[in-house]
């Protein structure tokens, strides 16, 4: 080890030696359990909130589900009116053909 | 039951909820990381003790993602200087050392360099001299300082050192490098040996 190694060995080692007053377990215990109750809060409070909003989303969603339903009949007659149309069509023809007037 | 294994029982009965194990750990492990906590945040600094109960209160709600991958030193030294690193943020403090040093310790520093090469143990340090050495510590940048703190002060090894700051050991050895370079040119106008030995070496 080099004289500089050995000096700056000894100057870290002159540093103060700090420690604590004495045991901080029980600030610890204190803080984990503070923490425990207010994870446990926390939880019960999403619990409440989920009971309250359960029954609200369940109508919220039947409600959406009842408007896709309807939307989706109304979707159906349109499209059998477009059928209609198209069978017209050969009546049209056969009028044209027998030379009756519109 | 080796020490390791001893520990491993430990760590399992406090994840378990045994708060017992857990303050066994505590007690274990407290001195060293008031230590590291005092050496980052400065002698000084007025919340030492929270900032360590708060180390130990994360580790708890932690354990449970403990991999035992690291040890278990290395893992809860790394919160604790995550978490000294948070107060220090807070705190953005900014330390000066007066580069004009009182007589006394210019004289203990010129003792430090003149005992270094004999093989005697160290001498008990006056207090200017351990004040001195604490802020001239603390004066350093933050990434400098934590690895000053764990590497000098704590006397953890270089790859350690990486394992608790998540990084490369040439890294650590770079900022190892750099620290050591900042102290030389602090000290090196009251002991110009230092500068000579430091330019050789």
């Amino acid at each position: 080890m080099s004289r500089e190694e050995k000096f700056w060995k000894r100057f870290f080692a002159s540093a103060a030696k700090v420690e604590p007053a004495g045991s901080l377990w029980p600030g610890i215990l204190a803080g984990i359990e503070a923490e425990v109750e207010r994870r446990e809060s926390f939880s019960t409070a999403v619990l409440w909130m989920g009971r309250r909003l359960a029954p609200a989303f369940a109508l919220l969603l039947l409600a959406a589900v009842g408007t896709a339903l309807w939307g989706g009949n109304d979707a159906v007659l349109l499209d059998s009116e477009s059928v209609l149309a198209g069978l017209m069509v050969p009546d049209a023809i056969l009028n044209d053909w027998a030379g009756v007037p519109e | 039951m080796g020490v390791a294994e001893e520990e491993r029982d430990w760590i399992r009965r406090a994840r378990q909820g045994d708060a017992h194990a857990y303050r066994h750990l505590v007690e274990c492990y407290q001195a060293r990381i008031y230590r590291l906590v005092a050496g980052l945040l400065g002698h000084e600094h007025g919340n030492i003790d929270d900032v360590v109960q708060e180390v130990f209160i994360k580790a708890y709600f932690s354990l449970k993602r403990f991999r035992e991958e690291a040890s278990f030193a290395t893992w809860i030294y790394r919160i604790a200087v995550n978490q000294a690193r948070d107060e220090m943020r807070k705190a953005s403090r900014h330390v000066s050392l007066d580069t004009t040093l009182p007589k006394d310790t210019v004289q203990a520093l010129r003792n430090l360099w003149n005992q270094a090469e004999e093989d005697e143990a160290d001498p008990a340090a006056s207090e200017t001299l351990q004040r001195f050495v604490s802020q001239a510590v603390s004066a350093l940048p933050e990434k400098l300082r934590t690895v000053v703190t764990l590497k000098d002060l704590e006397g953890l090894s270089y790859q350690e050192v990486g394992q608790i700051l998540k990084c490369s050991v040439g890294t650590v050895k770079s900022r190892h490098s750099r620290a050591r370079e900042r102290l030389r040119t602090l000290l090196a106008p009251h002991l110009p040996e230092l500068r000579t030995e430091g330019s050789l070496s």
